[in-house]
């Protein structure tokens, strides 16, 4: 799932709005936690998708 | 001090000062400038953001390393240029905290507790290093470090556990050490028989060695023999997992990492050191100089910490 314009207006009406409030704050990050990562097969994982020299021999 | 530990020494040493005029780079360091102090260059300096992530201002605690210590090749020992910038990281990421102390890292008021531990950690470290503990007003961080918590993450408890000892460390107040201690406990209670500590519920070899490193971290300020048995095991676990360059194959792990850090090997003397050191000489493995502007300055910390442990042996 990629960003698109539409939803990072959302994401910003949201943040400056209700998601200033921790209640809603939570909500936000329970929500976004099972989008990417929760049960996910293939979580979502800043950190990763480094260049392997694996990656060479796939081809 | 053999030949392995010399070689060891030369590659951290030599990719941190490779690494270290890229995160100059990402420093706003003129002192006019309203951002100034802000290590997010695409905030301050492209304007492509609408925030700067707080993570970022963990370069301070590197300046404050850079500043301190005196070792072959580094250029940057005593400037007073580094001293001021590191002063000006800190105040900004304090400046650019929450009401209640936490701080932000992929939105505005996010409040996260990731951001917020190992930022903390960067910062109390860099105050301790250049004995600036009045500063800034670190307290309602820890506050809030200390009411709030990610128990599914074990590296975010560390960076928190330890964040909290440091402050304590600053404010002398037993609140803290008390906090620290708390999650300290539950990072140990709630690591598996085999030593790996919890990441969403599965084991991550890159994440394992962060939290070892700042267990190890932990260790060095307040020694305690189930801490050094908990690290033991958790070294050992990984230690199952490399290959003679310091390479593991990640496929099977809970979040798929690819990086190790260093720290927690130098201090407790595992052969892993050698093998990431094969690695790095054959530029077989993740590095600093491979990783991008977002997580290039927590593993460059590390491997600076880990050559100033080695070359504190070797003195």
């Amino acid at each position: 799932m990629l960003m698109t314009t539409p939803k990072l207006i959302c994401l910003r009406i949201f943040n400056l709005t209700v998601g200033r409030y921790h209640f809603f704050a939570m909500i936000l990050r329970k929500f976004l936690l099972k989008m990417l990562i929760s049960g996910k097969k293939e979580k979502y994982v800043a950190c990763s998708k480094y260049f392997d020299w694996n990656d060479l021999n796939r081809f | 001090m053999n030949e392995s530990n010399t070689r060891n020494m030369d590659n951290s040493k030599l990719i941190v000062l490779n690494v270290v005029p890229r995160i100059l780079g990402f420093l706003d360091r003129n002192p006019d400038s309203k951002t100034y102090g802000c290590f997010e260059r695409y905030y301050w300096h492209y304007k492509l953001l609408d925030f700067p992530n707080s993570r970022f201002q963990e370069g301070a605690l590197l300046l404050a390393l850079l500043f301190k210590n005196k070792f072959d090749g580094n250029l940057f020992f005593n400037k007073e240029s580094i001293y001021r910038w590191c002063i000006a990281a800190i105040k900004y990421w304090a400046k650019s905290r929450n009401k209640k102390g936490s701080t932000n890292e992929l939105y505005p008021h996010e409040n996260s507790f990731c951001a917020t531990a190992m930022s903390a950690y960067a910062i109390s470290e860099a105050l301790l290093i250049l004995e600036e503990n009045s500063l800034i007003d670190i307290e309602k961080t820890g506050v809030w470090l200390a009411k709030n918590s990610n128990l599914e993450v074990s590296n975010q408890e560390a960076g928190a556990s330890i964040a909290l000892l440091n402050i304590y460390l600053i404010t002398g107040k037993k609140y803290f050490l008390e906090a620290s201690e708390n999650k300290l406990q539950r990072i140990i209670k709630y690591q598996d028989e085999s030593g790996f500590y919890p990441e969403y519920d599965g084991y991550d070899i890159g994440y394992q060695s962060l939290t070892l490193g700042l267990l190890s971290k932990y260790y060095k300020k307040r020694e305690s023999n189930q801490l050094f048995n908990s690290i033991k095991k958790g070294i050992q676990f990984i230690e199952r997992y490399i290959d003679d360059n310091g390479y593991y194959d990640n496929s099977s792990a809970s979040r798929n990492t690819q990086f190790l850090y260093p720290y927690c090997f130098s201090i407790f003397g595992s052969p892993v050191l050698n093998k990431i050191s094969e690695g790095l000489r054959k530029n077989k493995i993740i590095n600093p100089v491979w990783l991008d502007d977002r997580y290039v300055i927590p593993l460059t910390i590390d491997y600076l910490q880990t050559y100033l442990v080695l070359f504190d042996k070797k003195c």
